[in-house]
C-alpha cells in the first residue's frame, strides 16, 4: 500500500441527528452523565468496528508491547476514554466555554508566541482531546486558524463555527479548490495562529518516514514545510485528559538550529523528526490516549 | 521582469525545491496531473510567488490556471498590471 493510501478516509462519524442531539443536550447534562450512557457505546463500537478495535490493540500488543490480555483491556481502556473525550467535545461545543480545570506546561511560549508580531504553528496530532485547546487556551491577542477536514454534519460544522468564533478560533476547511491554502498564507502573514495536525497523510505525497514507536512510518510533511518556507516557528501542543474535570496542556517548540544555505525540504525533515520525537515521548507516556483508529503503521 | 526570469525562477524552484524532474518541465505540462504538484506544493508556490514576484495570489485567480505555460503568464500578466 502506498503511504498516501493509508487508509483514514477523513470521515467521522456520527450522523445529522445524533450530533444536533448531543449539542442539545448537553447544555443541561453534566459530563459525568455523559460518560455514564457513554460507555454503554463502547461495546458496540469495539464488536463492529472490527478495524478500528485492531488497530488500537496492535497498537498496545506491538507498539506498547503489552501482552494479549492486557492489550485487550488497554483497548477497553482507550475506547473508554475517547467517549469521554467525545462527551467532553459536545459539552464544550454545547456550552461555548469549557468548564474543565487545567495545568499548563510552556505556558511560557505560549504567551512568547502570542505576543510576538509574527505568526506561528501550533502543530498538533491526536492524542488526547486537542479539539477543545482553543476553548482551554482562552485568549483575545491572535485569532486562531484552525484547520479541520470536515466530515461531520453540516448543522455540527456550522454550530462549531459559532461558539468557536467567540472564542477567537476560526475553523478552515479543508477545501478542493485549495481556498484553505490561500487562508493560511494570508493568515501567516496577518501574524496569526495556524494550527494543524500532523501526524495524518490525507492527499499529500510529501511525507517524512521515519521510526515511530519502533517501527518505521510516514508523517505529514506540511506544517513543517510551511514554517521552513514562511519562516514562522512551531509550537507543539498536547491536550491531555487526566480526569473528569481536569486537562493537561502540554506546550513546547519545535525548533533546530540554523544552517546556512539548507533546503526547504531538509529544513521541514529536521523539524518533522524533532516533532515526531516529541510525539513519540507523549504517546508513550499517555498510550491510552492515542486516538489514531486505523492502521497507522501500514501492517 | 522579463518572462525568460520568470520561467527561470519559476522553473528553478520547481526543480530544486519541489523536486520535480527537469525533463518534466515544459510549457504545456499540466501542473497537477504531468507535475505532480500537489495542495503542499502549491502552498509553496504561492508563498514563492509572493516573495520572487512581490504579490499575493488567490483562489479565484488560480482557478484557471492549469499548465506550467498558464502559469508563467498569470505571473507575466501580474507583474505588468502593478
Amino acid at each position: 500500500m502506498n503511504d498516501t493510501d493509508r487508509p483514514w478516509k477523513g470521515k467521522t462519524g456520527g450522523g445529522h441527528f445524533g450530533q444536533k442531539s448531543l449539542i442539545f443536550l448537553f447544555k443541561f447534562l453534566n459530563v459525568r452523565v455523559g460518560y455514564f450512557f457513554a460507555a454503554f457505546a463502547i461495546p458496540f463500537y469495539m464488536l463492529f468496528g472490527r478495524q478500528s478495535y485492531l488497530a488500537i490493540y496492535h497498537f498496545f500488543n506491538q507498539r506498547i508491547s503489552c501482552g494479549k490480555l492486557t492489550s485487550f483491556f488497554k483497548t477497553c481502556k482507550n475506547y473508554f476514554s475517547f467517549s469521554q473525550i467525545i462527551v467532553d467535545r459536545f459539552s464544550v461545543l454545547a456550552n461555548g466555554k469549557s468548564k474543565f480545570s487545567v495545568t499548563i506546561t510552556g505556558q511560557e511560549f505560549f504567551e512568547h508566541y502570542i505576543n510576538s508580531k509574527k505568526g506561528f504553528i501550533m502543530a498538533s496530532s491526536h492524542v488526547g482531546n486537542f479539539e477543545i485547546s482553543g476553548y482551554l487556551l482562552h485568549q483575545d491577542v491572535k485569532k486562531i486558524n484552525s484547520l479541520i477536514y470536515g466530515g461531520e454534519a453540516p448543522v455540527f460544522q456550522s454550530y462549531r463555527e459559532k461558539q468557536l468564533e467567540k472564542n477567537n478560533v476560526k475553523s478552515i476547511p479543508v477545501t478542493d479548490d485549495l481556498s484553505h491554502l490561500f487562508i493560511i498564507n494570508e493568515a501567516l502573514d496577518n501574524g496569526e495562529i495556524v494550527s494543524m495536525p500532523c501526524d495524518r497523510l490525507f492527499g499529500s505525497n510529501k511525507y517524512l518516514k521515519c521510526d515511530f514507536l519502533g517501527k518505521e512510518t510516514s508523517f505529514p510533511l506540511g506544517a513543517f514545510r510551511l514554517s521552513a518556507l514562511k519562516e514562522v516557528d512551531i509550537l507543539s501542543i498536547f491536550v491531555i485528559k487526566l480526569s473528569a474535570s481536569h486537562y493537561h496542556i502540554f506546550l513546547k517548540p519545535i525548533i533546530t538550529d540554523c544552517i546556512p544555505n539548507e533546503s526547504m525540504k531538509n529544513k521541514s525533515e529536521r523539524l518533522a523528526f524533532l516533532y515526531v520525537n516529541h510525539l513519540e515521548t507523549i504517546v508513550k507516556k499517555y498510550p491510552e490516549q492515542w486516538f489514531n483508529y486505523y492502521d497507522f503503521w501500514n501492517n | 521582469m522579463k518572462k525568460d526570469q520568470i520561467i527561470s525562477i519559476v522553473n528553478d524552484f520547481l526543480i530544486n525545491e519541489i523536486e520535480i524532474d527537469e525533463t518534466k518541465i515544459k510549457n504545456d505540462a499540466h501542473l497537477k496531473n504531468d507535475l505532480g504538484i500537489d495542495s503542499l506544493d502549491f502552498v509553496d508556490i504561492v508563498v514563492i510567488v509572493e516573495k520572487n514576484f512581490g504579490f499575493k495570489m488567490n483562489a479565484e485567480e488560480m482557478s484557471g490556471v492549469n499548465t506550467l505555460s498558464q502559469f508563467y503568464d498569470f505571473i507575466e500578466s501580474k507583474i505588468v498590471d502593478r
